[in-house]
């Protein structure tokens, strides 16, 4: 990581990564505690649309000016586009099936 | 990866180093079908993070494509294909242990073979001294493009990625005739003149999966020709661009299972693919040079980016139709039920 | 520590082609042994302080590159291997559709 000397720059980015990785672990916890799969999907959701996107965004501001921060940008919004479609269809055939309990 | 310290370095490595093994024995106790996928698939993603740090950014996005994406997709509809859900497997009988005593012997005399080799990460090593440096220091001047990992792969050692290609073609055409498409199937199921139809029940699936397409291919085209300056390449973009089609068919509901047309077009653009290869490579010679001589197409350096260009796209090509058109035999098999023996 | 690591995979691969009786499970097994052979080269060709062998011309004395060589040949071997991985799995459809089972010991059984 290339600190530049801003020290601004340094704890906006730093405190947005740590707000990032909190909200992961909080899905995380969430994942291993919830009692049923559908509620399970629910909380591991939460690292999908706040905990990574955060985390890349501080990674963004470390960057600079850069062609690199808008890869970074297009690859926050792939994620927010793709993960809770993802999320929906397993709920959605979780739902519908017909057929037996729920593998876990 | 930049180079922080060689603490930092070491500690990152060994923790997903360490998560192999863990993987691996998790995938040989497992008796659930689905989590052997899903443990695959993890396997090849913690593969491409260590080819990362490893200093191999080639190999990394294309076992990241390949391996989670490809590998992960043709195992689950083989599983599906086979309807197998649960294993049934006993442990501890006489030939699991005699070979389980057998490996750790043959453990051991790898480790002790390993103990020979140069320091990890050692300039000196023969590995990196005598043709390596030949190649890293001789591509600016003999060749002109930056990235040495595609001047070997095009240039240097032209004809051994002549022979890759034939090899993916070839197992494109075993695996569409072995899923043999042309036998008949339950009339009822199968419209001669309709198309596939790929409907979802939410929308928004619909929607995005297709919005994800041009994006897809604008993608894939970047790596395919930033492969002389940065990592990238025929292998990468195909390998790409196969797995986001193969996510477009994945998160889709077929209503109707006339994939023929696609098949066949797919398997006729792999040939397109070798042909455009080999095309150009007889061309240099036609033209006055040896075989795979890119030199020889205008006497200068230009000819060597040329000539790497052009066969970076039959590659791609290949790659990418015999990915895809082995997953959608797999899809058709699924979907199809032939007339055939009950067993 | 990375060719202790391919060890135990290679050795973990070979283990679950051996012990288990389920034969998609045997080519998974080969396709953790073919990863492992993967990570020995391109660990061979590491070099500490070296960057991805993009080479620019006017950083060529110094600057440490990785080696070029082990990457190229793994490249292609990635590739190749998926290709067994798929012509595989398309036999062992094969041989569903024929037996019925993929359990070895049941196709044993059948052939005799």
């Amino acid at each position: 990581m290339n600190f530049e000397d801003l020290w601004s720059l340094n704890i906006l980015a730093s405190a947005l990564m740590l707000m990032g990785m909190f909200f992961i672990i909080t899905a995380v916890v969430g994942l291993i505690r919830f009692p049923d799969f559908l509620t399970k999907i629910h909380a591991i959701s939460i690292s999908d649309s706040l905990g990574v996107p955060l985390f890349l965004c501080g990674a963004m501001l470390l960057n600079g000016y850069n062609l690199a921060t808008l890869k970074i940008a297009i690859i926050i919004l792939l994620i927010y586009l793709v993960n809770p479609m993802i999320t929906m269809e397993i709920g959605s055939y979780f739902i519908n099936k017909k057929s037996e309990g729920s593998d876990d | 990866m930049i180079e922080l310290g060689l603490s930092l370095d070491v500690i990152l490595e060994s923790f997903f180093l360490l998560l192999l093994p863990i993987l691996a024995v998790a995938i040989l106790f497992s008796e659930n079908m689905a989590a052997i996928a899903i443990m695959s698939c993890v396997f090849s993603m913690v593969m491409a993070v260590i080819y990362l740090l490893l200093a191999a950014p080639d190999v990394a996005m294309t076992e990241s494509a390949i391996g989670a994406a490809i590998s992960t997709a043709i195992l689950i509809k083989s599983m599906q294909l086979t309807q197998s859900r649960i294993l049934s497997d006993k442990f501890f009988c006489l030939a699991n242990i005699i070979s389980f005593f057998a490996l750790l012997f043959f453990g051991a005399m790898m480790i002790y073979g390993f103990a020979d080799l140069p320091d990890y990460g050692q300039g000196s090593a023969p590995v990196n001294s005598y043709i390596s440096k030949d190649y890293i220091k001789n591509t600016p001047s003999e060749i002109g493009i930056a990235s040495s990992v595609a001047a070997i792969l095009a240039s240097y050692r032209g004809f051994d990625t002549l022979g890759e290609t034939l090899v993916i073609m070839v197992a494109g055409l075993v695996v569409y005739f072995v899923m043999n498409i042309e036998r008949p199937v339950q009339v009822d199921l199968l419209d001669e003149k309709a198309e596939a139809v790929y409907e979802n029940k939410i929308w928004m699936t619909d929607y995005i999966r297709t919005m994800l397409l041009p994006v897809s291919l604008i993608l894939a085209f970047y790596i395919q020709v930033h492969g002389e300056i940065s990592p990238g390449g025929g292998f990468q973009a195909g390998s790409v661009l196969s797995s986001i089609f193969i996510f477009y068919f994945v998160v889709a509901d077929i209503k109707s299972i006339n994939f023929h047309k696609m098949i066949k077009t797919l398997l006729k653009l792999s040939f397109v693919g070798f042909l455009i290869y080999l095309l150009m490579a007889i061309y240099t010679a036609v033209i006055g040079g040896y075989f795979l001589e890119y030199y020889a197409i205008t006497g200068t350096l230009l000819g060597h980016k040329i000539g790497i260009f052009i066969i970076e796209i039959g590659v791609g090509i290949t790659v990418f139709s015999v990915m895809l058109m082995i997953f959608l035999l797999f899809e058709y098999k699924l979907q199809s039920k032939p007339i055939t023996r009950s067993t | 520590m990375n060719y202790v690591i391919v060890a135990i995979l290679l050795v973990l691969g070979l283990l679950i082609l051996l012990t288990t009786k389920n034969l998609i499970k045997k080519i998974v097994g080969l396709g953790i042994f073919q990863t492992a052979i993967l990570l020995f080269y391109i660990s061979l060709g590491r070099v500490h302080g070296g960057v991805p062998p993009i080479v620019e011309a006017k950083h060529l004395e110094d600057q440490l590159y990785s080696s070029p060589l082990p990457q190229v040949l793994m490249l292609t071997a990635i590739v190749v291997g998926i290709a067994t991985f798929a012509v595989a799995m398309s036999l062992v459809s094969k041989i569903n559709q024929e037996f019925g089972t993929i359990n070895e010991d049941e196709i044993h059984e059948q052939l005799k």
